[in-house]
C-alpha cells in the first residue's frame, strides 16, 4: 500500500512538471489572448446619465444609453486600472463611459506588453503611443482610419493644421490615424512658460543657510549639496535626506537605451539624448559614448555625486513613486525637470523662503525646444477593432478633451474645489488648488471621493497644451500664467532669487539674457520605424548601457568608473552600435533640417 | 467469436483511454509548442504578423555566434546557468538529509510544525518573496536599521541586494528556503513505505539511531534519490526564470543571467523574438544531449536506465 502511494506522488509530480515545463516553453509562442474591453464590457448596460454632450461647441452627441468600459493602451501613464474618484465620475456622468488604462510603464514589462497586445490584434480601444509605435500600427492595420469622422468635432478641428501636418507622415499620407498631444496656436517658435523644462533646482531656504555661494561648476553644486545634506541629515519627520534621489523605473523607454535621470540632465549642457545620439541645441549630433558629450559629462556627475556621499544609496534600485515621496516630504535636495516644482513648492512655502528654486550654474548651455505648437511626439490614436459606435463614443470624449471645459478639468481640476471663477470671469486657484501637488485633498463623495491626487485623470498627456490660451478666460489653461497666480506666487523666495539675479522675472529671462539658453524650435515628425536587426541592436545596446550607466554611477574609483565606461562600450560594439548609431544619424537628420529650416 | 475479440480489443481500448488525458497533455503542451520554432526562421517583428514576416533562414542562429562580444554574453549565461544549476545539483542530497532527520523527531506536534514551516515558502511567489528581500535587505531596511541605528555597528548600510559578489551563493540559499521542505515531501513519503521489520529487527542487533539511518533509511531512499536527480539532470537548463528576474538589477545582472532569464530578456526586446526562439532551441538539443549522457551514467554505474 504504502508502495502505492508512493508511486502516485511520484507520477503525479511527474505529470505536473511535465504539464508545468511544457507551460514554460508555450508561453514563448503562443500569445496570450488580450481581453477585449469592448466586447465584454459593453454587453453591461446601466440606465444612461442624462444626455450632456461636450457642452461648448456642437459635437455630435453620441447615445449614451450603454454604459461602456474602454480599455487604453498608454504609454504615458503611471498608473494602470480603472479611471477612478473626481475624474473617473466626470466622464461616468458626461458619457458613461470607464477608462481602463494599460500602462506599459507600470507593467514592468512594457516591451513584451506591447508585442502581445500587438500579436493579438487589438492594442486597445483607444491608444496614446509615441509617434513611432503608431506608424507602426496604422502599418499593421491596428489603428482605425478617422478621416471621415474628425470633420464634425469643433473642439479637435481647431488643431487641424497640426493634425493634418502629422498624419500626412502616417502610413500612404491620406488617412488620419493620430491626434498629436500637447498642442497650441500660440505659432511654432513661441515658449511661453516661467521655467525651462530641465535645470537644478535646490532648497532656496537652505541655500540661504550656506550664505548662497556662487555656482560656476558642476563641482560648486556637488559642494552646496553636500553641505545642505551636512546641516540637514534628515527631514521634519526625522527621515533620511539626501543631497539627490535617482529612479530606475523610467530607465530605457521607447527609442530611448540609456537612463533616464542622466538623460533629463544633458540637457543642462545643451543636448538632448535621443536613442544612440545626442541632439544639441546647436543642431549637431553625436553619438551617446563620445565622451565630449552630455551623458559622459552628467553621468561622470551622478558618479561624483555618490563619491562626495549624496546620492541616496537606494537610488538603483528603487522606483518613481518612492522618489516622488522623498521630492514631497523635502528628503532630496536637488531636482531638476520644472514639474516636480509641483512636489517641492507652494505659496507658502515660498513665503517662508523655502521653495526649490533654479539655479544657474555658470558654464551650463540650456537645451530647451519651444512649446509644442505641432505636438508632443504622442498621440492619440483610435483601435481599429472599434465598432462605429463606440468609435462615435471615443471621437466625443477626444473631442471633450480638446475643449475648454475638458482642457480645463485635465489642466486644473473642478470648480469650487481647485479653481474659484471671479467677478471679471478669470479664475484664482484655492488653497486646495495651491496644494494639490503636495498634499492630501479630500474631494467631496458626491463629486467621486477619495483624494484628488489618486482622482486626477490617470491618462497622463492632453491634446491640449497647458500654455494654449483659454478662451472662456483669455489666459492659458495652466494656472502657472494667470494673473491671480503670478500674484500669489510672488512670494518671499521668488523676490529674493530675482535680487540675486540681477532683477530677471524668472530663469527663463535670465538664462536667455545671459546667453546660457536658446531655444530650439520644436517639430512633431513621424521618423523612421526600427527595422527587426536595429531593433536588435537597440534592445541590447539598452540593457547594457542601462547596466552600466547605473554600476558607473556607484562605481567606487574613478579607475572603476572608466573601465565600466570602456567596457561598455566594447559590448555595445559588439552588439551593433555602430550600425545603430549610423541609423540613429540619419533618422534625426529631417529634425536638424527642420529645426535648421525654422531658425 | 466476433464477442471474444471485442471484449479483448474493449479491455485495451480501455486500458488506452487511461492514458490519453495524459497523452493530450503532452501533446498539447511539448509538442504543440514545438510549432514555434518557426519563428526562429523569420525577421518576426511585432505588430506584424508571421504571415508578413520575411523568410532568413538561419541568420539569427549565425547571429549567436558571428560576434565575439555576444559569443562572450551567451557564454557567461551558459557558466552561469551551469553553475547554479550545478549547486542545486551537488545539494540535492541536502532534502534527503532533512526528511531524515526530521522522521526522527518524535515528537509529532513539532514535527508537524517544522514540516510546515519549511514546506510555506514554496506557495509563496517570487515576487512576494522579493518585496520581503527588499524590505529586509534595503538600505533602510530592517537589517541596515539594526546595524546602522540600533547597534551601531556600522556607518553606512550595506547594499546587500546590490552586491554583486557572492550571486550564485546567495541565489541559492534563497532557493533552499524557498524548497527545502517542499523538496523533502517525497522523502518523507518514501521513508513511511520503509519496511517496520527492519528497523526493529536492526534494533534488536543493538544498531544505534544513526547506524539505523546509515544502513537502513538512506540505502532504502538511494532509488527515488537517483530517480529525482535524473529528473533534475533533464532540467539541468531549465532553472526558470522568476526568482532571477526578480532579482536581477544592474550590478548582479552578469551572474544572474541565467539561460531562461536571457531567452525571456531577448524576446520582450522588440524585434528579438526570432533570435530568443533560436537561442531556447539550442537549450532544448543541450537538454536532450544532457539527459542522454545521465541515462549512459546510470546505466554504466547501476546497471539500469531510467529512459
Amino acid at each position: 500500500m504504502k508502495k502505492r502511494i508512493l508511486a502516485t506522488v511520484l507520477a503525479t509530480v511527474l505529470t505536473c512538471s511535465m504539464v508545468l515545463s511544457g507551460c514554460g516553453g508555450g508561453s514563448g509562442t503562443t500569445d496570450q489572448p488580450a481581453t477585449n474591453g469592448t466586447d465584454d464590457a459593453a454587453t453591461t448596460t446601466d440606465t444612461a446619465p442624462a444626455d450632456t454632450s461636450g457642452g461648448d461647441a456642437a459635437a455630435p452627441a453620441a447615445n449614451h444609453d450603454e454604459a461602456l468600459t474602454l480599455e487604453m493602451y498608454n504609454v504615458a501613464a503611471n498608473y494602470q486600472g480603472e479611471q477612478t474618484g473626481w475624474f473617473g465620475k466626470i466622464l461616468k456622468d458626461k458619457f458613461n463611459i470607464t477608462i481602463n488604462i494599460i500602462a506599459p510603464q507600470v507593467s514592468g514589462d512594457g516591451e513584451g506588453l506591447y508585442a502581445t497586445r500587438t500579436a493579438s490584434g487589438n492594442l486597445g480601444d483607444m491608444v496614446l503611443l509615441d509617434n513611432g509605435l503608431l506608424q507602426e500600427c496604422v502599418e499593421s492595420g491596428l489603428i482605425a482610419d478617422i478621416s471621415a469622422e474628425i470633420k464634425n468635432y469643433p473642439n479637435l478641428m481647431k488643431y487641424w493644421e497640426q493634425i493634418e501636418k502629422f498624419n500626412k507622415g502616417i502610413g500612404d499620407g491620406t488617412g488620419i490615424y493620430g491626434i498629436p498631444t500637447e498642442m497650441n496656436t500660440n505659432g511654432p517658435t513661441a515658449y511661453m512658460a516661467e521655467t525651462v523644462s530641465s535645470m537644478p533646482r535646490i532648497p532656496w531656504d537652505f541655500y540661504t543657510e550656506l550664505g548662497r555661494p556662487e555656482l560656476n561648476t558642476l563641482d560648486d553644486l556637488i559642494n552646496v549639496l553636500a553641505e545642505m545634506q551636512k546641516a540637514h541629515p534628515e527631514n521634519a519627520d526625522g527621515k533620511k535626506a539626501y543631497g539627490m534621489t535617482l529612479w530606475k523605473d523610467w530607465d530605457g523607454g521607447g527609442e530611448q537605451v540609456t537612463i533616464e535621470n542622466v538623460n533629463q540632465l544633458t540637457k543642462w549642457y545643451g543636448q538632448e539624448v535621443n536613442g544612440s545620439v545626442l541632439i544639441g541645441s546647436d543642431n549637431t549630433i553625436m553619438p551617446l559614448t563620445d565622451k565630449n558629450g552630455a551623458y559622459y559629462k552628467m553621468l561622470k556627475f551622478f558618479y561624483d555625486a555618490n563619491q562626495a556621499g549624496i546620492v541616496d544609496p537606494d537610488s538603483a534600485t528603487q522606483e518613481w513613486g518612492d522618489a516622488c515621496d522623498k521630492m514631497q516630504t523635502k528628503r532630496t535636495y536637488l531636482v531638476w525637470n520644472n514639474w516636480m516644482l509641483g512636489f517641492t513648492n507652494n505659496p507658502e512655502r515660498g513665503e517662508a523662503g523655502a521653495n526649490y528654486m533654479g539655479m544657474p550654474i555658470k558654464d551650463m548651455q540650456v537645451f530647451q525646444t519651444s512649446d509644442y505648437y505641432y505636438g508632443s511626439g504622442r498621440v492619440f490614436g483610435i483601435g481599429s477593432g472599434v465598432s462605429d459606435d463606440v468609435k462615435a463614443r471615443i471621437l466625443e470624449y477626444y473631442d471633450w478633451l480638446a475643449s475648454p471645459e475638458g482642457a480645463t478639468t485635465q489642466h486644473i481640476g473642478t470648480e469650487g474645489i481647485i479653481y474659484t471663477v471671479g467677478e471679471d470671469g478669470k479664475y484664482t486657484l484655492t488653497e486646495d488648488g495651491y496644494n494639490r501637488f503636495n498634499s492630501e485633498i479630500m474631494i467631496p463623495e458626491d463629486q467621486g471621493g477619495g483624494n484628488w491626487t489618486d482622482g486626477n485623470n490617470q491618462v497622463n498627456q492632453w491634446i491640449v497644451a497647458s500654455v494654449e490660451t483659454n478662451p472662456v478666460t483669455g489666459e492659458t489653461y495652466g494656472s502657472d500664467l494667470w494673473a491671480s497666480y503670478l500674484e500669489k506666487n510672488n512670494t518671499k523666495t521668488a523676490k529674493e532669487w530675482r535680487e540675486l539675479y540681477d532683477g530677471k522675472q524668472n530663469e527663463v529671462e535670465y538664462l536667455k539674457d545671459t546667453g546660457m539658453m536658446n531655444i530650439v524650435p520644436s517639430l512633431n515628425l513621424s521618423l523612421a520605424v526600427d527595422t527587426s536587426d536595429i531593433s536588435m541592436s537597440r534592445g541590447s545596446c539598452r540593457s547594457i548601457i542601462c547596466d552600466a550607466s547605473w554600476q558607473a554611477i556607484f562605481a567606487k574609483s574613478e579607475a572603476e568608473f572608466d573601465a565600466i565606461w570602456d567596457d561598455m562600450v566594447t559590448k555595445v560594439e559588439g552588439n551593433g552600435w555602430a550600425d545603430l548609431v549610423a541609423y540613429d544619424t540619419a533618422k534625426y537628420q529631417p529634425v536638424i533640417d527642420g529645426r535648421k529650416a525654422a531658425q | 467469436m466476433f464477442k471474444k475479440i471485442d471484449k479483448k480489443k474493449w479491455y485495451s481500448i480501455k486500458l488506452f483511454l487511461f492514458i490519453v488525458p495524459f497523452l493530450v497533455l503532452v501533446v498539447l503542451f511539448s509538442y504543440y509548442p514545438l510549432y514555434g520554432w518557426m519563428y526562429a526562421f523569420y525577421d518576426y517583428k511585432p505588430p506584424k504578423p508571421l504571415s508578413e514576416a520575411p523568410f532568413v533562414g538561419v541568420k539569427w542562429f549565425k547571429f549567436m555566434v558571428e560576434n565575439p562580444v555576444r559569443v562572450e554574453q551567451l557564454k557567461q549565461v551558459l557558466i552561469n546557468t551551469f553553475v547554479m544549476s550545478g549547486i542545486t545539483l551537488s545539494t540535492s542530497w541536502i532534502p534527503m538529509l532533512f526528511a531524515v532527520f526530521m522522521n526522527e523527531l518524535h515528537r509529532v506536534r513539532f514535527r508537524k510544525f517544522v514540516q510546515t514551516v519549511t514546506t510555506l515558502p514554496n506557495f509563496i511567489s517570487w515576487v512576494l518573496v522579493y518585496s520581503v528581500a527588499y524590505n529586509i535587505f534595503n538600505s533602510d531596511g530592517m537589517v541596515n536599521s539594526l546595524l546602522v541605528d540600533k547597534w551601531h555597528l556600522i556607518q553606512e548600510p550595506i547594499l546587500f541586494l546590490q552586491d554583486s559578489s557572492h550571486v550564485w551563493l546567495t541565489q541559492w540559499l534563497w532557493l533552499t528556503w524557498k524548497n527545502l521542505g517542499w523538496a523533502a515531501i517525497m522523502y518523507i513519503a518514501a521513508i513511511s513505505s520503509i519496511d517496520e521489520e527492519l528497523f526493529q529487527a536492526a534494533k534488536v542487533d543493538g544498531a544505534t539511531r544513526m547506524q539505523q539511518i546509515r544502513y537502513i533509511t538512506i540505502p532504502s531512499l538511494l532509488p527515488t534519490f537517483f530517480v529525482l536527480l535524473m529528473m533534475n539532470i533533464g532540467n539541468f537548463l531549465s532553472n526558470g526564470m522568476e526568482q532571477y528576474y526578480v532579482f536581477q538589477n544592474a550590478f548582479n545582472k552578469e551572474y544572474i543571467q541565467v539561460l531562461d532569464l536571457y531567452v525571456y530578456t531577448l524576446s520582450t526586446v522588440k524585434g528579438g523574438y526570432p533570435l530568443s526562439v533560436a537561442v531556447s532551441m539550442l537549450k532544448s538539443v543541450v537538454s536532450v544531449i544532457l539527459l542522454v549522457v545521465a541515462n549512459g551514467i546510470s546505466k554504466l554505474t547501476r546497471g539500469e536506465s531510467f529512459l
